[in-house]
């Protein structure tokens, strides 16, 4: 044994204390309670001029009805502007492959990527909250993939207990009055839903205000009692800006997770609006079903969160 | 030391820790996407022991341990190599002994007993091997490598992974530098770090195992290798044989030096003799003696060995017949009698005497479980099933279409099967707890567990009632499970959102004889027929 000197002892005591240290400022950091809503402040809805159509797109390519949704609406030049922090948060819950029609096309994920990119976007964070073990579903869904290739940052949310998810207030929140939502939409300054439509059994269709459920943490099982209501809170409190709905390929039954090929329909269109009420409206007839037949389309209509009679939709349809 | 040229005690010491490093990197890249060059089973698929072993109790050719043949050629002509260079755990031994320097006793070096518990290393070599004849598995409790593996993969990297992961949370919590951080974050935890921090039941367990024989380096150095380790005997035997011998030329001064610095305490005769079979090729022999005589080479001469103690006949008679002993030990089991043996074990598990007979209780594939669902049985199964691996599904479910611990078995008592088979296994059987499930007891709509079954037609399905929810007026639909479909991957239990226990549970296969029939309908398509002599008595065994 060497012998310990002043100079080594003060030498690798202070080594050793920086460590311990480091350490515990980390371990402090998050250790303490966070205080329900705190001083974390959601992204407000960002000032845009996009029209107020409801887009519907169809063609035989995901990408290009996506871009000529995009562009019936004016472009997403009109929503993001130069040094915008978008996220872009599509459905990647599932370890499914895009055949089979249980996640985001990917795609479609990519050309609004793109197009965020080039209308000056500083940021794209594509992200969502998967079931399925996140590794195998950002890869399996190939979104993970097309993202970063168009040039997003992906990130993985793991699990229910991330520490990305803060405890957040929601002010309209009628059940809910805070929740832990993903830190990102702090910082975020535009978000953009893009979820699938797809049979689910409790809520019949999930659609893009159940898509938003990728946002929040904890266990969200404990919503589905009171799934309509816990939506209305959700999509109450995110300012969602636009939302793009892959209706590429539906999946008509045993759904959210699908599996096989019969029950994938190709409906082979892309639903865009900067309402995401009337998205989901629409999106039901799809599958023969009315918007006001779905919990919680009625349920945020009615808090005034978007039009659900399509009546008074003004829908543009485009055929690339 | 001030010779300019690297001694051979040098670059064994560079090996070992080498192969050290590599080992402990493998521990840590026994994880998604179990995608490294190397596979992470390659160390625990190098020990002649469990070959041999692992082979009996099967009665079948594991064609995974060919690089246990590769150590076995390597230790027939350069002698225990392996022990010297190679392993990890007698490298992590080596590592210790250097902290209990100090609470060791100075060695006796003029005296040439061998100590009494010498021989207990063969008795256990020749117990284990004798009981895995009759299809004990319980050689891994033993082996070094899978005490290894163990120590590191299951009982240790936890807290490691804890103390890193908590020090990346509270930085990306402090949100200081958040790209750098966020950088930082998503990059160790695609490489070191767990994506999820796991923990394994009672795995202070392995940890004791270990401080055990750890501490014993206060009495010896390399006492677990000198007096206990299975593997080492099987090595000591084999390399009684061996080329290279350590040879001491004329000029021997007699000076004790090395006999005193030998580890393993396998020098003899005034410095002058070697143990057969003792010596582990560490070359501090060479690096201490002062004339530089001590040397190895490659030989016949047999004037320079020495016959160290052995076990004696009747010694040898004992370890046959506690051998015999551990198989009443093992299959005498109360949990059989209840049935409780049903566990729900990996994918791809049809038989559970096979599986006893094959697994080694490594912990390689409680280690690379995507979910952490996989974890050690401790004594609800009797002893004969310590430490084999069980899903608990509310700790992790089976990833539909993960086949991570087939890839990682080292002995293949957990089938390597390939997507699609896989996703056929049937693991177990769903029901529900109507007392506590929230639309049975509570008349409220809940489908988390309809809605996350990953088989493509729901084994879950939700059934109209005539009633309607108590509270939001819909018509309440109840749940139920279609038995001839599920697959008991235990998903619905997982995030079944009672608090506490699941209302939704994994119970035993409900009908075996359709798993049974699924596993040898994947294993013919995917090819893969275990070689061997397996006879079809592998359910007349006792129990």
């Amino acid at each position: 044994m060497r012998k310990v000197t002043r100079r080594r002892f003060l030498a690798e005591g202070s080594l050793v204390c920086a460590g311990g240290a480091a350490f515990a400022l980390g371990v402090c950091s998050q250790c303490g309670t966070p205080k329900p809503g705190g001083e974390l402040k959601l992204k407000p809805p960002k000032q845009n001029s996009l029209t107020r159509d409801t887009v519907v797109a169809r063609g035989s390519n995901p990408s290009e009805i996506t871009e000529a949704a995009i562009a019936a609406l004016g472009g997403l030049e009109k929503l993001v502007t130069s040094g915008d922090i978008v996220i872009v948060k599509p459905n990647i819950a599932w370890d499914r492959t895009p055949e089979q029609a249980a996640n985001t096309n990917p795609e479609v994920v990519a050309a609004i990527v793109k197009l965020a990119l080039k209308a000056g976007a500083g940021e794209v964070h594509v992200f969502d909250h998967a079931i399925n073990d996140a590794r195998l579903t950002y890869k399996s869904s190939g979104i993970a993939e097309a993202a970063r290739r168009a040039g997003a940052k992906v990130g993985y949310v793991r699990g229910k207990d991330d520490p990305r998810f803060r405890d957040m207030s929601i002010p309209n929140g009628v059940i809910m009055p805070h929740w832990g939502l993903h830190d990102m939409l702090t910082r975020a300054t535009v978000l953009i839903n893009v979820p699938i439509a797809k049979h689910h059994n409790l809520t019949r269709l999930s659609l893009g205000l159940k898509n938003l459920m990728g946002l929040a943490g904890g266990d969200r099982g404990t919503w589905h009692p009171d799934i309509a209501k816990r939506l209305a809170d959700l999509s109450s409190a995110v300012n969602v800006d636009l939302t793009v709905m892959d209706a590429f390929r539906i999946l008509v039954d045993h759904g959210p997770t699908g599996g096989s090929l019969d029950d994938v329909k190709e409906t082979r269109q892309v639903i865009a609006s900067v309402d995401p009420v009337a998205v989901d409206s629409y999106a039901a007839t799809l599958f023969g079903i009315k918007g006001n037949e779905i919990g919680y389309i009625q349920e945020a209509y009615e808090r005034g969160l978007g039009e659900m009679e399509l009546s008074k939709v003004n829908l543009k349809e485009v055929t690339v | 030391m001030s010779s300019k040229r690297p001694t051979l005690r040098s670059t064994r010491r560079t090996i070992q820790t080498v192969f050290l490093a590599l080992f402990l990197y493998l521990v840590l890249r026994t994880a998604e996407p179990l995608d490294f060059r190397v596979p992470v089973n390659i160390f625990l698929r190098s020990s002649p022991f469990l070959a041999i072993t692992a082979i009996l109790s099967t009665r079948a050719v594991i064609t995974l341990f060919v690089p246990a043949l590769a150590v076995a050629v390597l230790t027939v002509a350069f002698g225990r190599v392996f022990c010297g260079w190679i392993c990890p755990f007698g490298t992590t031994v080596d590592i210790c002994d250097r902290f209990l320097a100090r609470s060791r006793r100075e060695k006796d070096a003029t005296t040439d007993i061998q100590p009494r518990y010498h021989p207990i290393k063969y008795a256990l070599l020749i117990g284990l091997v004798v009981s895995a004849v009759f299809g004990v598995g319980f050689a891994g409790w033993f082996d070094p490598i899978c005490i290894a593996t163990r120590t590191y993969g299951i009982a240790l990297y936890p807290y490691a992974n804890f103390a890193l992961e908590k020090a990346l949370d509270g930085s990306v919590r402090a949100n200081l530098f958040p790209g750098f951080v966020s950088w930082l974050d998503q990059a160790a935890h695609q490489s070191v770090l767990s994506f999820k921090q796991p923990v394994y039941r009672a795995h202070v367990l392995f940890l004791l195992v270990f401080v055990g024989i750890a501490l014993l380096g206060s009495v010896e150095r390399r006492f677990w290798c000198r007096h206990l380790c299975p593997l080492g005997a099987l090595l000591d035997v084999l390399s009684r044989i061996a080329l290279l011998r350590r040879r001491v030329r004329d000029g021997c001064t007699n000076c004790l030096r090395c006999q005193r610095a030998c580890k393993m305490s396998a020098i003899t005769g005034k410095g002058e003799k070697t143990f057969r079979g003792e010596c582990i090729e560490c070359f501090t022999c060479n690096a201490v003696c002062p004339e530089g005589v001590s040397t190895f080479a490659f030989s016949k001469d047999k004037k320079q060995g020495a016959r160290s103690a052995c076990l004696t006949r009747r010694g040898f008679v004992w370890a046959m017949l506690g051998g015999l002993v551990a198989v009443p030990v093992s299959r005498v089991n109360f949990s059989r009698n209840q049935g409780l043996l049903r566990f729900i074990r990996p994918p791809g598990v049809a038989d559970e005497e096979e599986f006893l007979a094959a697994c080694i209780r490594c912990g390689e594939c409680v280690k690379v479980c995507i979910t952490a669902g996989l974890q050690p049985v401790l004594l609800e199964g009797g002893i004969e099933a310590l430490w084999t691996p069980k899903l608990v599904p509310r700790v992790g479910y089976c990833e539909y279409s993960c086949t991570l611990c087939g890839r990682a078995c080292p002995t293949g008592a957990i089938p390597n099967l390939s997507r699609d088979v896989k996703q056929d296994m049937v693991l177990g059987t769903a029901f529900f707890d109507r007392s506590r499930c929230i639309p049975w007891a509570e008349n409220r709509n809940c489908a988390v567990c309809e809605e996350v079954c990953p088989t493509p037609t729901k084994s879950i399905v939700l059934r109209e009632t005539g009633l309607n929810d108590e509270v939001t007026g819909k018509p309440l639909r109840r749940p139920y499970v279609r038995q001839d479909v599920c697959i008991g991957c235990g998903l619905c239990e997982n995030k079944c959102p009672l608090p506490g226990q699941a209302a939704v549970i994994v119970g035993a296969v409900r009908y075996p004889d359709e798993g049974r029939k699924r596993l040898l309908r994947g294993r013919a398509r995917s090819g893969q027929r275990r070689l061997g002599w397996r006879r079809g008595a592998g359910r007349g065994r006792m129990g």
